[in-house]
């Protein structure tokens, strides 16, 4: 990420206005936040745009990577209802040059998009980007908000009106909200309600146009993209044991060409308890079928091509080589695989990191339980000596019990943002627990999972 | 410029532009010391928060309680009902479309009534949210679920823990059609039943008070409506404007006084309305919605109210009113 523009250091002067670069023009896209702008030069020439807007903060964005005369750039990461000034800059033998400043206006993102209440500490030059999915009764979102609290940018993905009516989760529900990686927008999850369904990843433009989409038979709640283009995701299975039918969990992993294998099955790693009756009702057309491992969450860690599944089944955390899908280890109060130095230090996950020799785990806790609160929680693994303990513990500065949902992330800055999901309250901050950032929702509104970016394509930085 | 206004139905009398007039309003009443500071017609109109009305309320919901423990058997029953929250009789083909469980932890049922009649309840202090889609007039507590899936609510209906409220809904109308709270107890009963008297709100309206937008008789141009610079909603919270979806305009055979008692009807008692969805936009040009020149049809003893609303938000007052007027020719 570049270092912000701020008034101590102003954008090189122009020495020439609308000569070498001309014709600078913006229209807003699909997505009110979004704007189209393009401009000329009379030479092949690497430009770049510099933004003033959002309390007279001047930003850039990154240099063209190729020379061009005709220029554009698809401009996000801008406010909803607010003017900015744009002016493209490039460099010529005389010095810097630049177009003439236009204004352009961004207008308002849709009505049923549940407004935000934010409380911002961060420094004003302090970017980043939380990609979630905003939940209501009549709507679904994916939305990006960013550090100073405001939506960037926000699609519908599922409306009660035009989907039909019903619960959200009978029909589109999202969970996991992620910037594509080759820039033009947002990848976001569906999941299948039978086995004989797919769970979707939508790739959607930054103008809001679906661009593609890959599926996975029986494939639900959380995702990860894989550093060769492909993509892992979690997975529905059954087995019935005599007149039981157990609903258990994959992990199926699909190579950039969408070939798609299940590498792991809970069932072959461990053991339902059938002294036990597990909830019912997970999978809504089929009424009888227990819940039983309920794996809920996905990472992976690229250095070691190793998968981190979260599982509801034994209160663990597990880690899978994302190739062949061998376990390594089970850390669980249930598990022998590691010492833990007190019980329940991971208890009913949602959400796993692995960062160093640590775990960043959200447990959501027994939601049941009013005594426990939900919380990010590190755990420090020796590995060798096998033995696990709690570090530190974020409870959202008073005690949630998450139901639903849920996880938490470190940054590149080691600050740690949480989703705190159907409390509509989702907040950042510093390893000594002072809030960063905090943005909340009004009645009747939820957030999905959060992932935090420390940048935008095509916002300036 | 200065022009002599006349500003019919709010002001008796003639102001000045620029004045800053002690009010009567159409009643004859003296306002007291109120104050309205008379602006200028406009063309291109940007509504401020002055132009809005000034909206209060209390909820009063009647308090329940259901048997601890006996979740398994807890049933809330509507079928009484024939009324609304607002009074509303419910048409022979209304149907609850959606019962919403929410249990709050920590605030008790007067705090929450007061907060959401404030609109001031953040999803926060939600604990728990659930629905039941009803194919009858009732649900039962094992009906409820998240999201579509069943979470064995009933298991967590136990003394002490929270406060427990049921609200009803229905896609014909914004906001909750009734509520109750249902917190468990030792000896509650195991059939929570919901008829008109269950709840009730009483609204407290000022639309005499703020000022009116006029509109220049100028044919110079097109009259332009901005909404997009308001700050606040009619309760005096914090308005996200992009939330608003809705423009109603409403001409109105009665006193502006009148209409005070009416907020959650100002659409059906009106003589003649325009509905106009906006979402998504925070500027609309006046003559495309009333004519060539929106100014001609207001005629100087009528009574016009344009209010904006946001029918996805929990609260179904609009969040901004304000009084129409033409410029007096």
């Amino acid at each position: 990420m570049g270092a912000p523009v701020d008034s101590a250091e102003p954008p090189q002067e122009c020495v020439e206005l609308e000569q070498q670069l001309f014709g600078l023009e913006a229209g807003l896209t699909g997505v009110a936040t979004v704007a189209r702008v393009r401009w000329s030069s009379d030479t092949p020439m690497q430009t770049s745009l510099v933004v003033t807007g959002w309390r007279d903060q001047t930003r850039e964005t990154p240099l063209e990577a190729t020379p061009a005369t005709a220029h554009e750039h698809l401009l996000t990461g801008l406010h909803q209802q607010s003017s900015y000034t744009i002016q493209a800059r490039g460099t010529s033998p005389d010095g810097t040059v630049c177009s003439a400043e236009i204004t352009l206006e961004t207008g308002s993102l849709p009505a049923s998009l549940a407004p935000l209440s934010a409380d911002v500490r961060a420094a004003a030059d302090d970017q980043g980007y939380t990609f979630t999915h905003i939940i209501s009764e009549n709507s679904l979102y994916a939305a990006i908000i960013d550090n100073d609290g405001e939506y960037v940018w926000a699609a519908k993905v599922w409306d009660r009106e035009v989907d039909g009516g019903g619960d959200p989760g009978s029909h589109a529900i999202i969970f996991r909200v992620m910037p594509s990686p080759d820039g033009t927008g947002i990848i976001f999850n569906t999941q299948g309600e039978r086995l004989d369904e797919t769970g979707d990843l939508v790739h959607i433009a930054w103008t809001g146009e679906e661009l593609s989409r890959r599926s996975f038979l029986a494939g639900h709640t959380d995702f990860v993209l894989l550093p060769d283009g492909g993509a892992a995701m979690l997975g529905w299975t059954l087995r019935s044991f005599g007149d039981r039918t157990l609903l258990g969990d994959t992990i199926m992993v699909q190579g950039p060409d969408g070939d798609t294998r299940v590498i792991c099955d809970a069932f072959d790693h461990l053991v339902p308890d059938l002294g036990r009756t597990y909830n019912t009702g997970f999978m809504p057309e089929e009424g009888d079928i227990e819940d039983w491992s309920h794996v809920n969450s996905i990472s992976h860690d690229a250095e070691t091509n190793e998968l981190y599944v979260t599982i509801t089944a034994n209160n663990g955390v597990a880690r899978i080589d994302a190739e062949t899908g061998e376990t390594a280890w089970i850390l669980s109060d249930e598990s022998d695989d590691f010492d833990i130095a007190a019980e329940r230090t991971v208890h009913f996950p949602h959400s796993v990191q692995r960062i160093g020799d640590e775990l960043l785990v959200f447990n959501r806790r027994n939601p049941g339980d009013t005594t426990m609160c939900s919380g990010a929680v590190n755990i420090a693994l020796d590995e060798t000596a096998r033995t696990a303990a709690e570090t530190w513990r974020w409870e959202g500065g008073g005690c949630f019990h998450v139901g639903f949902l849920g996880n938490a992330q470190r940054t590149d800055e080691g600050n740690t943002v949480t989703s705190w999901s159907h409390f509509g309250v989702m907040d950042e901050v510093t390893p000594d627990k002072d809030l960063v950032w905090r943005v909340s929702l009004g009645i009747g509104a939820a957030f999905g999972f959060s992932h935090r970016a420390p940048t935008l394509a095509g916002a300036p930085q | 410029m200065t022009r002599i206004l006349l500003v019919p139905l709010l002001l008796v009398g003639c102001v000045r532009v620029g004045d800053v007039s002690k009010g009567l309003d159409d009643s004859g009443l003296d306002l007291g010391d109120s104050t309205i500071e008379v602006v200028p017609p406009c063309e291109t109109c940007v509504l401020t928060d002055a132009n809005n009305y000034h909206y209060s309320a209390s909820l009063d919901v009647a308090v329940q309680p259901g048997l601890a423990g006996g979740g398994d058997t807890l049933l809330i029953d509507w079928s009484d009902l024939t009324r609304d929250i607002h009074g509303h009789v419910r048409g022979v083909d209304f149907e609850i479309e959606e019962v919403l469980l929410l249990v709050f932890l920590d605030l008790s049922p007067e705090e929450i009534s007061a907060r959401l009649a404030d609109d001031d309840l953040p999803q926060s202090e939600v604990s728990l949210y659930a629905s039941c889609t009803p194919t009858d007039d009732h649900c039962a507590l094992a009906d409820f679920g998240v999201l579509g899936r069943d979470v064995e609510l009933e298991q967590y209906y136990n003394e002490g823990l929270g406060t427990w409220m049921a609200l009803l809904r229905s896609d014909a109308e914004a906001g909750a059609h009734t509520m109750v709270y249902l917190p468990p107890q030792s000896g509650g009963v195991t059939e929570v039943v919901i008829d008109d008297a269950t709840s009730t709100i009483t609204a407290n309206v000022d639309f005499h008070s703020l000022q009116p937008l006029v509109l220049s008789q100028s044919t110079e141009s097109p009259h332009t409506l901005n909404w997009g610079r308001l700050e606040t909603d009619g309760i005096g919270n914090a308005l996200a404007t992009h939330t608003l979806s809705r423009m109603l305009i409403a001409r109105y055979d009665q006193p502006v006084k009148n209409l005070e008692t009416q907020v959650f009807d100002l659409e059906t008692i009106a003589v003649e309305t325009w509905n106009v969805p906006i979402s998504g936009q925070q500027e609309l040009n006046l003559d495309d919605v009333l004519g060539e020149n929106a100014a001609l049809r207001i005629a100087p003893d009528e009574t016009w109210l344009l209010a904006l609303y946001c029918d996805s938000c929990a609260n179904p007052a609009p969040k901004f009113v304000t009084t129409l007027q033409a410029e007096a020719k």
